[in-house]
Formats: C-alpha cells, sequence, structure tokens
C-alpha cells in the first residue's frame, strides 16, 4: 500500500479499519489454498476424502500454477483428485463474494432431498493481484479501484452432513439477487498486468444495502421464525468496518435491539471475498469464543448484487476446533 | 417427480450485438416468451457458460441476464429471483438443470432457467479458441408424476484431466503482453471422450434397469469435434442421436440445448418415451440424465 500516491490525506487504515492481510506467496494460487483448506476441514471432521459424496468449488479466482486462471476443466475437479474424493459429484459455481454461502445453498438442498450424506464446500481467493493492479490507478478516495485495496487472499473449506436425527439444523433463507445493481462492482483479469483488476461504486452499493437489508433481514428470520434479538452471533460479509457499523445501526433500529454480537475480523484479514464468513468461524471456533447451542447467523452481500442468509446452531463443531486440537 | 422442460430458447450472433451475455439475454426472452412465462416466477436462474465477454469473474452473468430480462431486479418483499454462475466444462448446462431440478423437486422454486453461451472473450486476443459462438437457454418447472428428469448421473476420468484445457495465461501475443485466453486439446480427446461416455451410457442403463432399446432418442454434447462421429460408429447408436453439427459445428455449453431444439421442433423429442441427455466435458467428465415423455 506503501505505493499509493494520493491527492490529499489519505489513512486506509482509518478508512477501512483493516490493520494487516494475509498475502499469498508467488508460488500459492487459489489452487493451493483451496486444497489447503479442504485438508484442514477433512482433519477436523469424522470423514475422509473418500466419503465425500459431492465438492462444490466456489472461488472467484481460479489460479493454478502462478497466475494461470483455470476456466476448463472445472477447478473442482482438481481438488477431488488431489484430496481422493472419486465418489464426489463436483463443479464450480461462482457468485461473487456470496459464493461459499451459494455452494452451501446448493448442497443443503442435495443433502436434505437424501441425495447425498455429506459433501465439501470449499473456496481460495488469491486477490493481491487485483490490490496489487489498483495500486497506481488509485489516486482520489473516489478511484473505482479503491475497494480492490482492501482484499487479502484466504482459502476456506466446509464440509455438511446429513443430521443424524433426519431434522434440518440449517435454515437457508432469503437467497435473492438484486440484479438492477448488478454493475456496480466488475472483476475480471487486468488489461496490462497479470491477474485481476475490479472497479467497484462501493459508496452505491452501500446506499442499496444499507436501504435493502432490514426488510430483507426481516424476511429471512421471519421464515426462520426468529427475532433478530434470537441471534447470538451474526457474521456479515466482512467489506470495511464503517459498512458494517452503519450495517449494525440500520438494522437495530429497524428491529428496535441491539445485536448481541457481530463477528468482525477485518482488521486482521481485510476482505476475503467467499471466504469470510468461513474464516470468521474458523477463528472464532478455534479461540473458543462459541458455544454448544448459540445460534448463528451468516450473511451474504456481494456483487450482483447478491444478499442471502444461513441460519443455524452451533453444535458439537465447538469440540472439535482449539487448544486441545 | 421430476421436472419437466417447458421451453427452450436458442441465439446466434447479431450483427451488432455478438456478446456471450447479449446472446443469452435474447436466448432467456425467447424461452420466456416460448412458454409464455412471466420473468419474475422465475426463482432461479443458472449460467453456465465459460467462455464470456471480457473473462469476467465477478458478479455473475446470470445477474446481467436477469436484469435484462425484468425478473425481480429490485426486492418488493413477495417474489424474488437468485442468479448464479456454474460451471462444469461441456456438462455444465445439463449440470445446471440438476441443479434446478433438486430446488424444484424440493419446492423451493416453481419455476428455473439454466441459459449459456460460450464465444471467444476478446476476440483476437485469444489462442486455440475454436467453439462456434450460440447460446441456449432451457426453462424448467415441476413435472407430473413418473415424467420428466428422473435420473442423473455424473462420472469423471481425471487420467485425462490435462487432455483440454482453457487457461488465461499472462504471455506476449501481437508483440504486447496481456492475459490471453489459450486453448489446447490433445489428440484423442474426442475418441476418449466417446470412449467414456459409451462405458457410462451401459452403467447408467444398469442403474436406471432400462436397456439400449429403451432409448428412443439421445441429445448429446455437440463438441468436442469428433465426439458424435465417434459415438456415431456404435451399432444402434447413429438413429437415436441428434446431432445438429450440419447447420453449427463444435457448439460448446450451449450444444444440448441447440440439439434438444432440434428433436422438439422436428417432432422427435415429443414422440420418445425415454430420452438420454448425454454430455462430456474436461475432465473427463461425462453427466448423464433420463428424460421421461408422458405418453
Amino acid at each position: 500500500m506503501s505505493g499509493v500516491r494520493m491527492w490529499g490525506k489519505f489513512d486506509l487504515e482509518r478508512l477501512t479499519g483493516i490493520k494487516e492481510r494475509r498475502v499469498c506467496s508467488e508460488q500459492e494460487g487459489s489452487y493451493d489454498l483451496s486444497l489447503n483448506a479442504a485438508l484442514d476441514c477433512l482433519r477436523h471432521s469424522r470423514y475422509q476424502a473418500e466419503d465425500l459424496e459431492m465438492i462444490i468449488c466456489c472461488s472467484i479466482t481460479k489460479y493454478k500454477d502462478g497466475m494461470t486462471y483455470v476456466w476448463e476443466p472445472p477447478f473442482s475437479l482438481y481438488i477431488k483428485e488431489a484430496i481422493g474424493a472419486p465418489r464426489a459429484l463436483n463443479f464450480d459455481i461462482a457468485n461473487a463474494c456470496a459464493g461459499m454461502l451459494t455452494g452451501v445453498m446448493i448442497m443443503n438442498d442435495f443433502i436434505r432431498r437424501g441425495v447425498i450424506k455429506c459433501g465439501m464446500v470449499v473456496s481460495g481467493e488469491n486477490l493481491t493481484s487485483a490490490s496489487r493492479n489498483a495500486v497506481p490507478r488509485v489516486k482520489t478516495i473516489l478511484s473505482g479501484q479503491l475497494a480492490s485495496l482492501t482484499v487479502g487472499d484466504c482459502g476456506a473449506a466446509v464440509i455438511l452432513e446429513r443430521s443424524a436425527d433426519g431434522k434440518a439444523k440449517l435454515e437457508i433463507s432469503n437467497f435473492i439477487s438484486l440484479a438492477k445493481y448488478s454493475d456496480l462492482c466488475i472483476g475480471g483479469p487486468c488489461r496490462n498486468a497479470p491477474g485481476a483488476e475490479m472497479t467497484t461504486d462501493a459508496r452505491k452499493i452501500h446506499q442499496v444495502a444499507i436501504a435493502n437489508m432490514p426488510s430483507i433481514t426481516e424476511k429471512a428470520l421471519k421464515e426462520s421464525d426468529l427475532g433478530y434479538g434470537d441471534i447470538d452471533h451474526i457474521v456479515p460479509h466482512q467489506t470495511s468496518m464503517r459498512a458494517i457499523h452503519s450495517g449494525d445501526k440500520r438494522l437495530a433500529h429497524h428491529f428496535g435491539v441491539r445485536a448481541k454480537n457481530i463477528i468482525v475480523n477485518l482488521q486482521e484479514y481485510g476482505n476475503t471475498a467467499s471466504t469470510t464468513h468461513f474464516l470468521a468461524l474458523y477463528r472464532y471456533l478455534n479461540e473458543k469464543r462459541f458455544k454448544r447451542g448459540d445460534k448463528m447467523m451468516l450473511i451474504a452481500l456481494a456483487s450482483g448484487l447478491t444478499v442471502g442468509f444461513v441460519i443455524f446452531n452451533m453444535d458439537d463443531l465447538v469440540d472439535r476446533y482449539g487448544i486441545k486440537n | 417427480m421430476g421436472s419437466k422442460i417447458d421451453a427452450v430458447g436458442l441465439s446466434t450472433p447479431g450483427f451488432f450485438r455478438r456478446g456471450s451475455v447479449d446472446m443469452e439475454i435474447r436466448a432467456a426472452k425467447d424461452c420466456l416468451k416460448s412458454a409464455q412465462l412471466d420473468p419474475n416466477l422465475l426463482g432461479i436462474l443458472i449460467n453456465a457458460g465459460i467462455y464470456r465477454d471480457r473473462n469476467i469473474g465477478e458478479p455473475a452473468i446470470a445477474t446481467f441476464i436477469q436484469r435484462a430480462i425484468g425478473a425481480n431486479e429490485v426486492f418488493t418483499g413477495e417474489r424474488s429471483t437468485f442468479s448464479f454462475d456454474l460451471t462444469n466444462g461441456g456438462c455444465g448446462m445439463l449440470t445446471g438443470v440438476m441443479v434446478v431440478d433438486g430446488f424444484l423437486q424440493s419446492g423451493t422454486i416453481d419455476h428455473g432457467m439454466v441459459v449459456t453461451a460460450d464465444t471467444d472473450p476478446v476476440p483476437g486476443e485469444s489462442l486455440g479458441y475454436g467453439f462456434t459462438p450460440a447460446a441456449a437457454a432451457v426453462l424448467l418447472s415441476r413435472g407430473e408424476e413418473g415424467c420428466g428428469f428422473l435420473h442423473f448421473k455424473a462420472e469423471t476420468e481425471a487420467r485425462f484431466i490435462d487432455d483440454m484445457q482453457g487457461r488465461l495465461e499472462w504471455r506476449q501475443h501481437k508483440r504486447k503482453m496481456g492475459n490471453i485466453l489459450v486453448m489446447s486439446q490433445a489428440e484423442g480427446y474426442a475418441k476418449e471422450c466417446a470412449k467414456y461416455a459409451l462405458e457410462n451410457l451401459d452403467a447408467f442403463l444398469k442403474e436406471t434397469s432400462l436397456k439400449m432399446k429403451d432409448i428412443d432418442l439421445i441429445i448429446p454434447s455437440q463438441s468436442p469435434a469428433g465426439f458424435l462421429g465417434e459415438l456415431k460408429k456404435k451399432k444402434g447408436l447413429e438413429e437415436k442421436l441428434v446431432d445438429v453439427t450440419d447447420k453449427l459445428e463444435n457448439v460448446h455449453t450451449a450444444g444440448i440445448g441447440f440439439a434438444l431444439e432440434r428433436a422438439m421442433s422436428s417432432g422427435r423429442f415429443g414422440a420418445a418415451k425415454n430420452c438420454l441427455f448425454l454430455t462430456v466435458g474436461a475432465g473427463i467428465t461425462v453427466s448423464l440424465a433420463l428424460y421421461r415423455n408422458l405418453q
């Protein structure tokens, strides 16, 4: 970030709340991040790779062998082969920063219908190139590539399974695309450098999100027969501290009650795109900050403009992470 | 109870609007018009195309289509549409159909659409791209008991994982550096695809307790080039296969859409009791589905 040359005073840390980020080494790509996350996820589970019946890869970035972006074959096939999951049905999905939660939504449908018993949703986001490519272009605080400076690299994987008693434990609610705003954030390969570039109208996205989130959240909670105050931990998409705080205030005003806990890990990791929710869960699980029975709500907010909610009760997952392990 | 096909829409490049998204929008609108369905009734919209305008990675291309066809672009509190992209090589469209079928079966949605298109992302800035630009859309809804899509199967044979690749590489092209789409296909890839498809066809028939004579029609992938020719070598298969390569060669993910439309317009699809979808893609991936028509 030291290379950013802007007019006027500019304090990215103060503006976004991000103090540090994780950056891939030159040899690592989305593939390595996904693979390592998949293997780590299996280690924390009661499953072997060969038990998996489905693998969905959900990353926006699909870099392998350095900065080579893979369109075909599907990224999920590389992961399937690397971890050794021959039974798994595999395909890729992409839905910007809502990718992993979209994957969870799809897999949940297969599990609930009894088509599969367990599967893995995985993502590896190697976004540093977007940040690096934005550095020479960001000249003012209104730059369309300013949001690219906030991204960080991360891999995440989650295994979903059919509950032992057959009762649904995962509430998937209100996945909506507000497509009128689909052109507010557009990312693709950079024109004159390796990797990606992304142009975002962050201000407009924020306005649309703030205007729509209360009513969409209310509908989602109603469908799950819950009140806003029933949620113990909310994991929002990690964009900027200001956006999260103003969203928190707006929802508190709408529901007349403050959120019990909003999980924010932006300071240490930045915006890690589709992996943010599971990175936050991973960290809190390792720090033993959840207890059994806690009501969790993961909120997707992504380019598109996509909104979605995944609600569940924390279970024995809390015993498989942390200092003891 | 399987999902039934309500309509199919197709599109090829126009004089001015030649991009993948433009083609998909036209195919989607054509599909909705054929079914006379209000776009606001679409619960899910999936884009299964791979090679898209300017190689856009974010947002989901499906959201552009959703906006253009006017399907719940804003939140009204009542109905909503959810859009995302799904890729699985040449099998993407059928995999998308499988996902939509699931949401229809579970009652999550009443109507879903899979749209796909492939085109040279930045014409003149790719190496080895040879697919014919084309788009297809298929509209699905819940069918009656015992008909519609009844069974899906997908298998991969990763010995051939490097045999067909589409990658963006940072390299020199026409005296300047850029993120260039590089396509490569190994010699004999089409033959291996056909071989693996036939192996899985046999396994699929066993799983569904059907014999080859019970299959009235096969809607196959129209790529890679040479794949259909290899399939036709199998005795008794040629007359069941729908081949559109006489008019449009080497259509990638939209190939089954074109084959389906040809079969529907000729009356072959309606007359067939058991219709088999047989797709192949990079990996090698083979995806199959059984569709039963109400007789």
